[in-house]
């Protein structure tokens, strides 16, 4: 029975997520409170995106406290208190920071993780991270021949993250190689090696959104140059990385990130999924459409259009 | 080589890791998202910039606030090749691109949200132009050369398309408030947001100035005195440049459709020097621009086609409120020889020609990708334009006595009559990517005007994406420039008459660009160009009855490079530099074809400094700009101009506030006048200048 659960823990999220949709009219009973950081624009946007998707599940405007790093621990007892806050949504990681900060009987959701947070972390979340097996279903479907996956990843940083990633490869069918590298000079090391090999027309290279492995200066530029020499797939978990010439990224779709973290929290399993993170599966889908041709990867006008954005954007 | 090129990898990593700080929050959604940019296109609040196969540039309403803007003219003058002269008559702005100059500049179409807004009775911006406030402006596309097969008339030395915000851009309410020198005033009121399913925004900017008043030593009166005896001239004085503008927009959007309306308004238009050259105090002008326009938009009507209908209605006016001296009190009026100057007029020589342009314009648009590898769009479009409402009043009329100001509307004595004008025209485009990194545009357009006749216009561009941090274009275009009313239809002016057989001036211009992006955050963009201007507009004087008539008989060629960088070396620096050089002769006498800079650098460095300030600086400089052939003048002094701007956001999300200093350093800039004019300065420019503002977003 554990083995079913280890192995399929993404399914079961998912079928659990689902089942916290029916339990809905239920929960709305539930005050909700959200905890953000005080951000500027345009990165307001997005926490501002990921409140209307929670408000937009709840069928009600919850109440936020938007607070600065040198928040203090009276005020977040304060304004739970007053508003009488029952469940509580962080964003961000000042967000989880307060969220040690908030007595263990309220149950609490952390959002629009950046980082994942210690293990002694009492509650489940959702990171900004988009989910491997999406990308791997999309990878397969731009070009099956790409059965093997190569990651570099950091594993004080992301080894939550590839354990799923493992699983999901599996589940998908395609192989997943794995390089731990905990220094940039490291993971430049590997990158140099994997791309200096013969035959990686059934490769395909997969970049982290993480600067301690893919640096946007130095490692991205020379990837993306060698990548191009030998045709070599790469896509990554950053939406930025497509501008600069990997072939697709997916990011979140930050309404819909709220939406599921608003279903997370009142799920009746809430307390059972204790300390469980897991990457963001509303997604949305970005290509780089001069990089796609220079593979030979075909999209016709109809399937280019759905993705959300395409670079570089012609006329 | 490999074992040197790896070390360099490793190197700059050890020193990447050496540089790297703590993470904020900030920071790791800007490396998830790959930049501020990206995060608002990605949360809805801007578009992504479409890259035209052509030599474009785009600014975005965010680098119009680094550059610190105020008006579209501080924005178009930091593209290379293009540089914003001054019209001497008026003040209004002359765009000239890559050594393309004419003082009406009608070979530059300007678009507001891909509708020309040009005015057809002397092909520029309107006599009262009055620039373009940057507020309501998400971002100005300009693309250097022809553009004809796709804009058609008047896209021919360049197109500048800008582009209004949205409601997703606007998003809350923002007002502000600026003040500056010349008792400038300015104000403005956006809102955007949804009501009803409806994307709303609304755009109100206003600005009162008295405008600069720099001094000029002579003028066409000055050499009038001469000729007559009098002493009517009153150079030495100062131009004139004092103007009150509204502008208004709507922007409405639901699903496919959407609807914009606005009204831009000119009041108080002081004429800078006057309309002949001589110093007028007295005038003032008003003009009132009006837009309409509904469009439909579905790129995904079927699986494979696409289309846009769009109908629009633009209209134009130029209006006299206080009397235009075209001479000022006490002047003589010369008439060809041999009649004598008619005069003294003790009130001046006054002509007040007024009227309306209304432009209707109905278009249609197919976007067909049912073929592999090919995007094709084809289109065709309807345009009619009424000249209309022309009134005129004179105190030189035979009508009456010299000096009594009389009505000739509706006379032979008018300036010009009505006059219709219709386009019908089509056009068709293909991009095909007919091979891995090869992509070809082939696109042309037929024009069939009801006055001068038709016209083809084709344009190719060759795009290889040859590595993947390096493009380079290789592009051929025609474009045509439609003769303005003034130039078909003027009559009773003996120094500027019409003619009904023109033809249109055509151009045709040769280009390559190259696109390297070495690095991070740095970007290299080069390009050559060349191209034959034929059929050129001028008035042509005929001895024999001492007038000039306008006739296709001009020439020039010319050649150019143009070199840009942007670069990021740090993550609150940005710096800008281009450099572009250009050399045109006119054909007839094989030399220089003069007024427009050979050289122009502009560079410009953005630098967050703390948290939330930030400190713009911004260099121009205009090198070498030689006379045209027949003007023995000596050529025009190069000027710099140092700008800087201070803007602060530290102490609130809400509230900003900037000041600025324009020609810090005091330069004399000063733009070429026509040599028949007598201006022994040129026109002076603003000196130095500073302003302060504050916005609040709520």
């Amino acid at each position: 029975m554990n083995f079913i659960v280890k192995r399929f823990r993404s399914a079961w999220l998912a079928i659990i997520v689902c089942c916290f949709w029916v339990a809905m009219p239920v929960a709305a009973e539930t005050t909700v409170g959200i905890i953000q950081p005080e951000l500027r624009a345009p990165f307001k946007a997005i926490f501002d995106s990921i409140g209307e998707g929670i408000d937009r599940r709840l069928n009600q405007r919850a109440p936020r406290l938007v607070i600065t790093k040198d928040f203090k621990s009276q005020s977040i007892s304060r304004w739970l208190s007053d508003n009488n806050i029952d469940a509580v949504i962080t964003l961000g990681s000042l967000g989880q920071k307060a969220s040690t900060y908030i007595p263990q009987k309220t149950p609490v959701v952390l959002g629009a993780l950046l980082s994942v947070p210690s293990a002694t972390n009492p509650y489940p979340g959702i990171a900004l991270t988009p989910d491997p097996g999406a990308m791997f279903r999309l990878l397969i479907k731009l070009d099956p021949s790409r059965k093997k996956i190569i990651v570099v990843y950091n594993s004080l940083k992301n080894q939550w993250l590839i354990d799923i990633a493992k699983r999901q490869a599996a589940e998908i069918g395609v192989q997943l190689v794995t390089y731990n590298a905990t220094k940039l000079k490291q993971a430049a090391i590997i990158y140099n090696d994997v791309l200096s090999q013969n035959h990686l027309d059934e490769s395909a290279l997969w970049l982290l959104q993480d600067r301690t492995v893919v640096d946007s200066k130095i490692v991205l530029p020379f990837i993306l140059e060698k990548s191009w020499q030998k045709n070599m797939v790469v896509f990554s978990s950053a939406l930025g990385h497509v501008g600069k010439g990997v072939l697709f990224a997916m990011y979140p779709d930050n309404v819909a990130h709220g939406e599921h973290l608003a279903e997370l929290l009142l799920g009746p399993n809430n307390s059972a999924l204790k300390g469980q993170i897991s990457p963001s599966v509303g997604l949305l889908k970005a290509i780089n459409s001069r990089t796609a041709e220079h593979l030979d990867v075909n999209l016709s006008k109809s399937e280019l259009r759905e993705y959300d954005l395409v670079f570089p954007v012609s006329n | 080589m490999k074992v040197m090129f790896v070390s360099l990898l490793i190197f700059g990593c050890l020193f990447t890791t050496f540089v790297q700080a703590d993470e904020t929050e900030e920071e790791a959604l800007a490396e998830l998202y790959g930049g501020e940019e990206l995060i608002s296109i990605a949360t809805g609040s801007a578009k992504p910039v479409s890259k035209a196969p052509a030599v474009a540039t785009v600014i975005t309403a965010r680098d119009i606030k680094e550059i610190g803007a105020r008006d579209i003219d501080e924005v178009l003058e930091t593209v290379p090749g293009l540089h914003v002269s001054r019209r001497t008559r008026s003040g209004s702005s002359i765009y000239t691109f890559r050594g393309v100059y004419d003082s009406n500049n009608p070979q530059v179409l300007l678009l507001v949200n891909g509708i020309p807004i040009t005015d057809a009775f002397l092909g520029d911006r309107n006599q009262a132009w009055g620039g373009m406030p940057v507020e309501g402006i998400s971002r100005v596309e300009v693309i250097r050369g022809p553009g004809s097969a796709i804009y058609g008339a008047d896209a021919f030395a360049g197109v500048i398309n800008v582009i209004t915000k949205t409601a997703n851009e606007i998003d809350g309410t923002e007002v502000g408030a600026r003040f500056g020198s010349f008792n400038t005033k300015e104000g403005w009121l956006l809102h955007g947001g949804t009501y009803a399913g409806f994307d709303f925004a609304f755009m109100a900017e206003i600005e009162s100035t008295d405008g600069h008043s720099e001094d000029i030593d002579s003028d066409f009166q000055s050499f009038s005195d001469f000729l007559t005896g009098s002493s009517a001239s009153l150079a030495p004085g100062s131009t004139n440049n004092g103007r009150d503008n509204l502008d208004l927009r709507l922007d409405l959007q639901k699903d496919h459709w959407t609807f914009r309306a606005g009204l831009v308004q000119r009041n108080n238009y002081e004429p800078g020097v006057g309309v002949a050259g001589a110093l007028d105090n007295n005038a003032e002008f008003e003009s009132e621009r009006w837009n309409v326009d509904l469009t439909y938009d579905d790129d995904r009507l079927t699986d494979n086609w696409g289309i846009e209908a769009q109908v629009s209605y633009f209209s134009s006016s130029f209006e006299i409120d206080e009397d235009q001296q075209i001479f000022p009190p006490g002047s003589f009026l010369l008439l060809p020889p041999p009649a004598p100057p008619l005069g003294p007029f003790p009130a001046g020589v006054i002509g007040n020609p007024e009227y309306w342009v209304e432009t209707a314009r109905f278009s249609l648009t197919g976007l067909y990708s049912g073929f592999e590898k090919h995007s094709i769009r084809i289109g065709a479009g309807y345009t009619d334009q009424e000249f209309t409402r022309v009134r005129e009043e004179q105190n030189f009329s035979p009508l009456a006595p010299p000096g009594t100001l009389v009505e000739v509307t509706d006379t032979p004595f008018v300036f010009l009559p009505e006059k219709h004008r219709d386009n019908k025209y089509g056009f068709i485009q293909d991009v095909w990517s007919f091979a891995n990194d090869w992509e070809l545009t082939a696109g042309i357009r037929y024009d069939d005007y009801n006055d001068f006749g038709d016209t083809w216009n084709p344009r190719a561009a060759l795009v290889w994406s040859a590595r993947h941090d390096t493009t380079l274009k290789l592009l051929y275009g025609q474009a045509f420039r439609a003769p303005s009313f003034a130039e078909f239809r003027n009559q009773n002016n003996p120094v500027a008459l019409g003619n009904d057989e023109l033809d249109p001036e055509e151009m045709e211009t040769f280009e390559l660009a190259i696109d390297f992006r070495p690095m991070e955050d740095l970007r290299f963009g080069a390009n050559v160009f060349y191209y034959e201007w034929e059929d050129i507009i001028e008035f042509v004087s005929d001895p024999a009855t001492g007038t000039a008539m306008a006739q296709n008989v001009g020439e020039q060629d010319g050649y150019g490079v143009e070199f840009e960088m942007e670069w990021m070396p740090a993550s609150n620096l940005s710096l800008l530099a281009n450099y572009a050089f250009q050399d045109s002769e006119d054909e007839a006498s094989n030399e220089d074809a003069g007024n427009a800079p050979h050289h122009q650098i502009y560079a410009r460095a953005h630098w967050e400094f703390l948290p939330g300030w930030y400190l713009t600086s911004a260099f121009n400089y205009v090198i070498d700009r030689d006379r045209p052939p027949g003007d023995t003048r000596d050529e025009l002094d190069d000027y710099q101009t140092f700008d800087l701007t201070l803007r602060s956001k530290a102490f609130s999300d809400q509230w900003e506030f900037a000041v600025g200093v324009r020609n810090l350093f005091n330069s004399s800039p000063e733009e070429p006048t026509d040599a028949s004019l007598n201006i022994s300065n040129d026109l002076p420019l603003e000196r130095r200048s500073a302003f302060a503002e504050l916005r609040v977003n709520l």
